[in-house]
This record gives C-alpha cells, sequence and structure tokens, in this order.
C-alpha cells in the first residue's frame, strides 16, 4: 500500500489522524466544562453539599479527559514543521501568532485556574473556586478560539499581504484575522457543537446509573441529566442554527466545498436542497456527464435559500464552477482554466522577480514582475493545477459526511427535547423512573455518535476545501514537504498504534471512574 | 499568628494539592509518558524541522522559492482570449517560459 500512496497522501492522512485523535478530547473539554461550571453555580448560589459533590464529580472525569488530550495538539505542530515545511514558511506569521498566543493563553489560564479548581476546595473561598471553575472552561474556549482563527484563515485568507522576498505573507490586519466573519461563524459553530457533546456525555453516563439503579448516585444522575438535556436543547438547537450560518458564508467563499456538500453538478436559480440521494462512496461521480445524483430527494428551492437567502438565488455548481459563471450581482467569476493560466503567470512572474533582484536588474523591471506577480496573485495556487478535476474534492466523503452531521444533529434536538418532555410531564414509567428504559439505553448509544457527528462536521470543512491548503493561493501538492512517503508512511502507522493506546488508556481510566460513582468525591468539612 | 504571604498561601495550594492526589497520580504519570513520547522520542527522531536541515538557516525564503517555483504545473497549449496578460511585449506573463 507504502508504494501507492505519495508522501502528500501519507502526510495528509497524518495530519487528518493526528486532527481527528486530538479532536476526541477537545470538544468534551469545552462541553463538560461548561456543564460542570453550572452545576457548580449551583452549588454556589444554593449552598447545598449535595451540588458541591456533583461537580466535584464531573471535573473528575473532566480532569480525565484534560489529562489525556494534553498535548496532542502540538503533535500537528511537529507535522507542520517536518511534512509541511513550504506552508510553514509561506503562512508566515498569520498562523503563527494565533498558535502562540492560544500557547501562552492556554498555559497560563488552564494551569493557573484548574489548578484552584481541583486543589483548592478547602483553601480558597466558594466565589473565588467558582470563578476558576469557569475561568479553566473560558480558558479553554479562548483557546479553541485561536486555533479556529488559524484554520479559518486558511479558508478565507484575509488581513494579509504576500512579500515575495521573503517568500512569506505578512499580517496587515490583525482584527481582519482575528474577527474575518468566516472565523466567527466557525468558532460559534464548532464551540456550540462542542457543548452539544459535553451535554450527551453528561446524559449518558447518568443514564448507566439510572440502568444500573446505583442509588448512590440516583439523585446526581437525575439532576445531572436534566441539566444535561437543557444545555444539549440549546446547544444542538444552537448548533443547527450557526451550522446554517456557515453553511451561507462557505457558499460566499468557498461554492466547490458546498457543491460537493451538495453533489451539485450544474446549478442555477431555484436550486433544491438535497435530502437524500444515492452518491456511490467509494467512487467519485462523473459529475461531467450526470446532470444530479440519481435516487434525489429535495426540498425544492432550499438549496438557493440556504445559500444566497433568496429563494431564487443563483447556486453554482460543480461544472458551472470549472467553466465560470456570473454572479447575482453581474460579476464574472473566471473559469478554473483562466485562473489556472493566472496561477501560472503568478508563479513565473514570482521566479522572474526573484531571479531579477538576484542579478540586480534594473528597480523597474524587477516592479513591473512584481506588479504581475500582485495582479494574479489571488489565483497563486492554480499555477500548480495540473487538470481541472484536482480543483473537485472527493464528492462522497463530503455528501455523505454532511448528511451524518446533520442528520445525527437533528436527531439530538429529538432528544434532548424528549428527555425535557419527559421532565416536565414527571409520569413515571413502570420501573419508577420518569425515563423509559429504552431512552437510557438510546442515551448511551448516541455517545459515540455525538463523537461521529462532530468529527463528520471536520471532514466537510477539510475533505471541501481540497486540494487547497490555503484557499486558492497554495494546493497541498505544494504545500508538502520534499520528502520521502516511506518516512510519512512510518510515522503514521507509528502515530496509530500510539494513538489508539492513549485512546484505550483514557477510556479505561474514564469508565473505571464512572463505575466508581460518588464513593471518592469528599464530602463536604 | 502572623498572616501567611500569597506567594505562600499558592506554594501550600499546589503543594498540598500534589501530596493529596489520588486519580490525580495517575493522570500525572500519563502525562508524563506521553510528553516524553511525544517530545523525547517523536520530536527528536521523526519531525526533524525541514526547513533547518534542508535550507539553512537565512536561505529560508530562497529554498521555498525553489520549491515552490519548481513545482509549477506545466502549461497547455494557449487559448487566444488568454495570451498576454504581461506588461511587457514579451515579458512575464501567461506565456510560461522554464
Amino acid at each position: 500500500m507504502m508504494t501507492f500512496l505519495s508522501a502528500v497522501d501519507w502526510a495528509r492522512a497524518q495530519f487528518a489522524l493526528t486532527a481527528i485523535f486530538h479532536w476526541l478530547f477537545v470538544p468534551l473539554t469545552l462541553g463538560l466544562g461548561l456543564i460542570m461550571s453550572v452545576i457548580e453555580t449551583k452549588y454556589y448560589r444554593s449552598g447545598d453539599a449535595f451540588w458541591r459533590r456533583a461537580a466535584q464529580f464531573w471535573q473528575r472525569l473532566f480532569g480525565i479527559n484534560f489529562a489525556m488530550g494534553v498535548a496532542t495538539g502540538i503533535i500537528l505542530e511537529f507535522e507542520f514543521g517536518t511534512n509541511w515545511s513550504n506552508y510553514s514558511w509561506f503562512v508566515g506569521d498569520i498562523f503563527g501568532a494565533p498558535l502562540a498566543i492560544e500557547g501562552i493563553v492556554a498555559f497560563f489560564m488552564e494551569s493557573t485556574f484548574v489548578a484552584v479548581m481541583y486543589f483548592g476546595w478547602e483553601k480558597v473561598s466558594r466565589g473565588f473556586h467558582l470563578a476558576s471553575t469557569w475561568l479553566t472552561w473560558i480558558g479553554a474556549t479562548i483557546s479553541a478560539w485561536w486555533i479556529l482563527v488559524a484554520n479559518s484563515w486558511m479558508q478565507y485568507p484575509v488581513g494579509c499581504a504576500f512579500n515575495p522576498d521573503t517568500m512569506r505573507h505578512e499580517m496587515v490586519s490583525f482584527w481582519q484575522v482575528a474577527f474575518s466573519p468566516f472565523a466567527v461563524d466557525k468558532f460559534l459553530h464548532t464551540v456550540i457543537s462542542a457543548w452539544v457533546i459535553g451535554a450527551v456525555f453528561v446524559v449518558a453516563v447518568s443514564a448507566w446509573y439510572l440502568l444500573k439503579r446505583r442509588e448512590a448516585e440516583r439523585e446526581m444522575a437525575l439532576k445531572s441529566l436534566r441539566i444535561g438535556a437543557i444545555v444539549g436543547l440549546i446547544a444542538s438547537v444552537g448548533a443547527a442554527v450557526t451550522g446554517d450560518e456557515s453553511a451561507y458564508k462557505v457558499a460566499q467563499v468557498q461554492p466547490m466545498k458546498l457543491a460537493a456538500m451538495e453533489a451539485l453538478y450544474d446549478g442555477g436559480n431555484d436550486v433544491s436542497l438535497t435530502g437524500v440521494a444515492w452518491v456511490n462512496p467509494f467512487e467519485q461521480p462523473n459529475y461531467k456527464e450526470e446532470h444530479e445524483a440519481p435516487l434525489r430527494l429535495a426540498v425544492p428551492n432550499g438549496l438557493s435559500l440556504l445559500a444566497t437567502r433568496s429563494w431564487h438565488g443563483y447556486v453554482p455548481g460543480v461544472n458551472d464552477i470549472l467553466k465560470g459563471y456570473t454572479r447575482e450581482d453581474g460579476t464574472r467569476e473566471p473559469s478554473a482554466q483562466e485562473k489556472m493560466a493566472r496561477g501560472r503567470a503568478a508563479i513565473q512572474a514570482l521566479a522572474d522577480y526573484r531571479r531579477a533582484k538576484n542579478e540586480g536588474a534594473s528597480e523597474d523591471e524587477a516592479a513591473a514582475y512584481k506588479q504581475v506577480l500582485m495582479d494574479n496573485f489571488q489565483y497563486f495556487g492554480y499555477g500548480y493545477i495540473r487538470d481541472e478535476s484536482e480543483l473537485v474534492p472527493y464528492i462522497p466523503v463530503n455528501f455523505w459526511a454532511f448528511r451524518i452531521m446533520v442528520g445525527l444533529g437533528t436527531l439530538f434536538i429529538l432528544f434532548f427535547a424528549y428527555i425535557l418532555f419527559l421532565n416536565w410531564k414527571r409520569r413515571p414509567t413502570a420501573s419508577g423512573s420518569v425515563y423509559p428504559r429504552w431512552l437510557l439505553v438510546a442515551a448511551i448509544v448516541l455517545l459515540p455518535c455525538a463523537y461521529i457527528c462532530s468529527e463528520s462536521g471536520w471532514l466537510v470543512a477539510e475533505f471541501g476545501r481540497q486540494p487547497w491548503t490555503i484557499q486558492d493561493m497554495l494546493p497541498v501538492t505544494a504545500s508538502v514537504s520534499d520528502i520521502g512517503s516511506s518516512a510519512v508512511a512510518t510515522t503514521f502507522w507509528l502515530f496509530l498504534v500510539l494513538f489508539t493506546a492513549m485512546l484505550v488508556v483514557e477510556i479505561n481510566i474514564m469508565l473505571k471512574q464512572i463505575k466508581r460513582g460518588m464513593k471518592e468525591v469528599k464530602s463536604e468539612k | 499568628m502572623p498572616q501567611e504571604s500569597f506567594w505562600h498561601k499558592a506554594f501550600r495550594l499546589y503543594y498540598d494539592g500534589f501530596r493529596q492526589m489520588t486519580l490525580g497520580r495517575t493522570l500525572w504519570l500519563v502525562i508524563g509518558v506521553k510528553l516524553f513520547v511525544i517530545f523525547a522520542i517523536l520530536k527528536v527522531f521523526f519531525f526533524p524541522n525541514f526547513l533547518k536541515q534542508n535550507a539553512g538557516k537565512g536561505h529560508e525564503a530562497e529554498f521555498v522559492a525553489g520549491e515552490l517555483v519548481k513545482r509549477k504545473a506545466e502549461a497547455p497549449p494557449l487559448r487566444p482570449e488568454l495570451e498576454d496578460h504581461s506588461p511587457f511585449p514579451s515579458g512575464p506573463g501567461v506565456h510560461e517560459r522554464e
């Protein structure tokens, strides 16, 4: 298998593996952090020792997840330096600054307040302890902000200028980078969907105690389940709303990603939103010949509304984007061939500019080459594209991952709403519980589904932007280091073993702690 | 009894906290092993800084420029409407020169 895959394939696979593994821990930190803070707030307001023990219980599980997730993200930075060195240099401070801020904030905020949260129950006031718990969660959320800013810049590069002398991007506007509309939407959608994972986790653990009829944990489980369901319902509705806004932004700045998500080959006005269709998961469809995916069930005008906020809006399909099209405002989007030609012109101008500088040619000549470079720079990355089919992401992954994410997200809304409905009705079942047994079993089954939903979202975001590392500026084939595929393949398998072992350790410690329940949580002095 | 200073209190918080850990001991062991593997094995043996090794300090821009220029796609035969974006009659533009 090694010989069939190139270095860029292995580097991508390794990055995906690391990011997927890292993302198993981050959303639970963000989601469970919120719920444990809410529970401790109940303790602060009521002074009831029960809430203190409940908060301590969830904080222990938070601690296990936090400890397991520590430093897994650093491996991604190693990969940038080794596998993606052209990208790392080309991107310059744009990527480095948010990551540096993230590192500093994460280290100082989290290391300070996590310590107070765990060690400070008997040593600091209730108010200070509560503040520390919230600040632990806020610190983690701010960390996520900076990571998502860096990721968003790759998808929608703004606030920067390319310097052909240093071969790096330089930040022109910190605020444009930090608060680009794309980053804001991505942050809201990602963080709010992480709260859903936290809520599903709390509900699943609580359901397990109720299923096992553990008397010592019964009250904690019932009350936590209710809080989890409230947070979960708010978050899953919030994730749907922010997801809609994210899709709108994608339609504006990454239309090919939207076309791949929808398997939309030929666009137009009044475009319907695909519910389901048969897109072969193992094969890129023949988008040039097929008008649309077979067995398609769709909501009339739905995609036009989602992508343009107008029932009749124009949405380009894969073929339109390749051929070029005219937008609603009358401006023309060039064809793939035009962009590829301009990209090659930009790269040639870069070569000529640097040669002119090195050979001491006149300033005017160098300036003219630079002008050509800058005139065509928005299509720089297209100069590496050999065939326009490279510009089409792998449609099956985008299509199905998007449907899995939306389908499971909708299921979570119904699930949390039903729990709260039963809670509101308070009519006990035959077992004496408010919740039927099937619902408690479903709560546990839904826990891995929450992770699948979240990872599917990332698959859409990252597969959908292919072939780009930086949208329109640098494709993966130009970003990757000139290294042998066997070297990257070796570390890929090494990581797979390492990550699997770490995951087994974490799940083992977590399950043991859940089985111990409230026993190890200290009573108030 | 003299009042404890802030720094003394902070020290006691960490000192007592670490001393009384139960589950935390296991977690710190896992963190320690993980950090050792990441920084002492992976970083040292498997993840060298590619540019530092291949370009040398101060020559990174030249190296990356060379890499990015040499990977440029070959041009297909030109269509007439794309013929020239160049400021020079025979200068840089869409007429690729290798």
